[in-house]
């Protein structure tokens, strides 16, 4: 906001004296927060302090300072809990504010430390056996349990890549396609299942009213997965990939028209561009197939791309116009 | 020279400044409506995803043009012509787009202005077997660059110009002979100072106004390479880059001296000003220090410093939360009730506003770069 735009609208008489006063002396009063800097460096500091620690522990596991070690991240973990529990405001399913800015960082703080410390038990005493699936699968659960019993968005982002890492697939944004071979049936039908399932949580718990505002980490995830699953498939398979194509096709429709329903112009774009890609894979396989002794495929392939992008910039803006102008409504 | 419509530039700016003063309650919704009717904008501006898919399709149709055009001009020209011509034509439909169909930032202008000017360079450079001195490189990207920010005042082409102005600098000095060389970092460091005094004293003028953001980003541009300049290791790595003599180099302390003094005097200048952009940058350039000195000296081991650092930076927070809790020095530690003084981006602003509409603000903005324990993926944002 600069004053002197606001003063040449006052001198156009669009503006009172008493809004140009107010404005002047916002202006003037007006203190310099560092509230968006101490939140980032609160948050690097535990970044920092949770990954150095466990660090610390894997380097340390045999040596006899690991007693010490196991103790301060128990003390961590045990204080920001407690904190947590003293501070926070009283359940309900619904979405409940923090009761201060940092409260949020304090809970992830406790929450990461915990994951140390369990992973550390783990690896020394072998609480959990020879049973990794188990080792997974308690984090995965005091994640959900804080998640809602917080209500934490971020912890609940946790908690699902630990549902998933239980179920087999890496589904953070930078691992989903590097660390996940999904070449294997397996784990194409997985993360197909897993992506339904954190799609029905979603719808769920905006039906059940059970923090209705989940519901978007929720449907983020599994969308992601379950497209870049059924890609998998559609790729994957030399015989039967129309089948899957139609399949994709089918799923893309049916959350179209529930992204559009929502007006959610995130999930309709990510729609539209996973049903593209199988579009434009379809194609690329028939082109294959043609004889390729001359340079017409490339053309034709060429061509296709021209016109089917240019289609769906059409698409886009007429998606963007429609939802505009439903909003004015 | 500005191609977009200056009136509705004008009027999205006072758009953008009425909505901010009426988030804020200081203006009446009567009166931010009259204001609103008498300055509209004749822009297209769709929402944020809708950008973000515009820009690839176009990216995609424009790269197959490219692509039919090269496949039926094999032979009669080669690419160096070819992709000149495409990109006369990728500015000729960026323009036609911009007058007919109104775009600003819509995704389809700024696919088509990075598209073109990408041809261009890559059809001069090929058109000499790219074999061009680096120097002669650099001055024709800046003056495309520089073209296209008088022409679209688009952010990211300001940096490119920055940089290739840089390097234009960079490769006449290393051609120079010794003596240019050994003065080459102080060179661009007084550059730099220069350009951020230039900078700060255009941010304001009238006459400029709708490059305001572009010239910001330049300020910050100049405060980076001013460190760059005078960074430990970026001095000794482009030593041994231009005279092929690795190890250490002369004047080492001084070169050390910069390196931890400049992020300190940017914050210490930060707080003293009340200036974000000095403040951000300085804690920003701590980070790049602290890489500097872990690349050379092994004090004590990573997770050691990770978790004194992570400690301290949890400890100062929280002094520094508690000292401010009544504001002092004009400073104050509560949630403040407008946006971030470095988000001063007309366009987005209202792009954001309009997606994020009938969206409940959340406090909670948590992303998770990672942890020890496979952190969590992107959060509540959509």
């Amino acid at each position: 906001m600069r004053t002197q735009t606001f003063k040449k609208l006052h001198a156009e008489g669009l503006l009172s004296d008493a809004a140009l006063q107010h404005i002047e002396a916002f202006e003037a009063t007006r203190l310099f927060s560092l509230f968006w800097e101490l939140r980032l460096l609160l948050y690097l500091g535990i970044i920092l302090l949770t990954g150095g620690l466990g660090i610390l522990v894997y380097k340390n596991i045999d040596t006899i300072g690991h007693q010490a070690i196991l103790a301060f991240i128990a003390i961590v973990t045990i204080g920001s809990f407690l904190y947590c529990f003293r501070k926070k405001a009283p359940f309900s399913w619904n979405q409940v504010e923090s009761p201060n800015a940092y409260f949020d960082y304090i809970l992830l703080l406790g929450c990461l430390s915990l994951l140390i410390f369990l992973s550390y038990l783990q690896y020394a005493y072998n609480v959990f056996g020879d049973n990794y699936g188990l080792a997974t699968f308690i984090p995965m659960v005091i994640l959900f349990i804080t998640a809602y019993y917080f209500d934490h968005l971020g912890i609940l982002s946790l908690a699902i890549t630990n549902l998933a890492a239980w179920a087999g697939i890496a589904v953070t944004p930078m691992t989903i396609l590097k660390e996940n071979n999904f070449a294997t049936p397996r784990l194409i039908y997985t993360g197909i299942l897993l992506g339904s399932i954190l799609l029905a949580m979603g719808v769920l718990s905006k039906q059940r009213r059970a923090k209705p505002h989940f519901e978007t980490t929720y449907t983020n995830f599994g969308l992601h997965l379950f497209f870049i699953a059924v890609l998998a498939g559609f790729f994957s398979e030399d015989n039967l990939y129309f089948l899957w194509f139609l399949g994709l096709v089918a799923a893309g429709f049916y959350l179209y028209t529930k992204a559009m329903a929502r007006r959610s112009f995130y999930f309709i774009l990510m729609i539209i561009l996973y049903v593209y890609i199988g579009l434009s894979g379809l194609i690329t396989r028939l082109l294959s197939q043609m004889s390729w002794r001359d340079a017409t495929p490339l053309a034709l392939g060429f061509f296709y791309f021209i016109g089917s992008a240019i289609g769906i910039i059409l698409l886009l803006i007429r998606i963007n116009h429609k939802l505009k102008a439903h909003d004015s409504i | 020279m500005i191609a977009y419509n200056r009136e509705s530039l004008d009027n999205l700016d006072i758009q953008v400044q009425a909505m901010e003063a009426f988030d804020k309650k200081l203006l009446p919704a009567e009166e931010y409506d009259r204001i609103r009717a008498a300055h509209p904008y004749h822009f297209y501006l769709p929402n944020f995803f809708v950008r973000i898919g515009l820009f690839i399709l176009t990216m995609i149709a424009a790269a197959c043009g490219l692509g039919l055009l090269l496949l039926m001009g094999v032979g009669s020209g080669g690419f160096g012509t070819i992709a000149v011509i495409y990109a006369a034509l990728a500015y000729g439909a960026l323009e036609l787009f911009i007058h007919g169909q109104k775009m600003y930032g819509s995704g389809v202008d700024d696919a088509l202005l990075w598209l073109a000017s990408i041809c261009f360079l890559s059809g001069i450079a090929a058109a000499d077997d790219f074999d061009l001195h680096p120097a002669t490189l650099s001055l024709i990207t800046l003056l495309v660059a520089f073209i296209c920010v008088l022409r679209y005042a688009d952010r990211l082409m300001t940096l490119v110009a920055y940089g290739a102005l840089l390097c234009l600098v960079f490769y006449t000095a290393a051609a120079l002979g010794p003596i240019a060389r050994a003065i080459l970092p102080f060179l661009i460091m007084a550059l730099s100072i220069g350009f951020y005094l230039l900078f700060t004293s255009l941010e304001n003028k009238h006459s400029l106004r709708h490059y305001r953001s572009c010239i910001l980003l330049l300020r910050v541009a100049s405060l980076l390479s001013l460190y760059a300049a005078g960074n430990y290791f970026v001095v000794r790595e482009a030593n041994e880059y231009i005279s092929h003599h690795p190890g250490p180099i002369a004047l080492g302390w001084l070169w050390w001296l910069f390196t931890i003094l400049i992020p300190i005097f940017y914050i210490v200048k930060g707080i003293q000003k009340k200036d974000a952009l000095f403040l951000w940058t300085g804690m920003a350039l701590v980070t790049a220090t602290v890489f500097t000195v872990r690349y050379y000296y092994h004090i004590m081991p990573m997770e050691s410093i990770m978790i004194i650092a992570g400690s301290l930076l949890i400890a100062g927070v929280y002094a520094v939360h508690r000292y401010l809790r009544t504001p002092k020095h004009g400073f104050t530690s509560a949630q403040p009730d407008y946006k971030h003084p470095l988000t001063d981006l007309p366009a987005e602003a209202i792009i954001l506003a309009e997606t994020f509409k009938n969206t409940p603000t959340t406090t909670t903005g948590v992303q998770f770069g990672g942890g020890t324990t496979g952190g969590g993926g992107a959060g509540g944002q959509y």
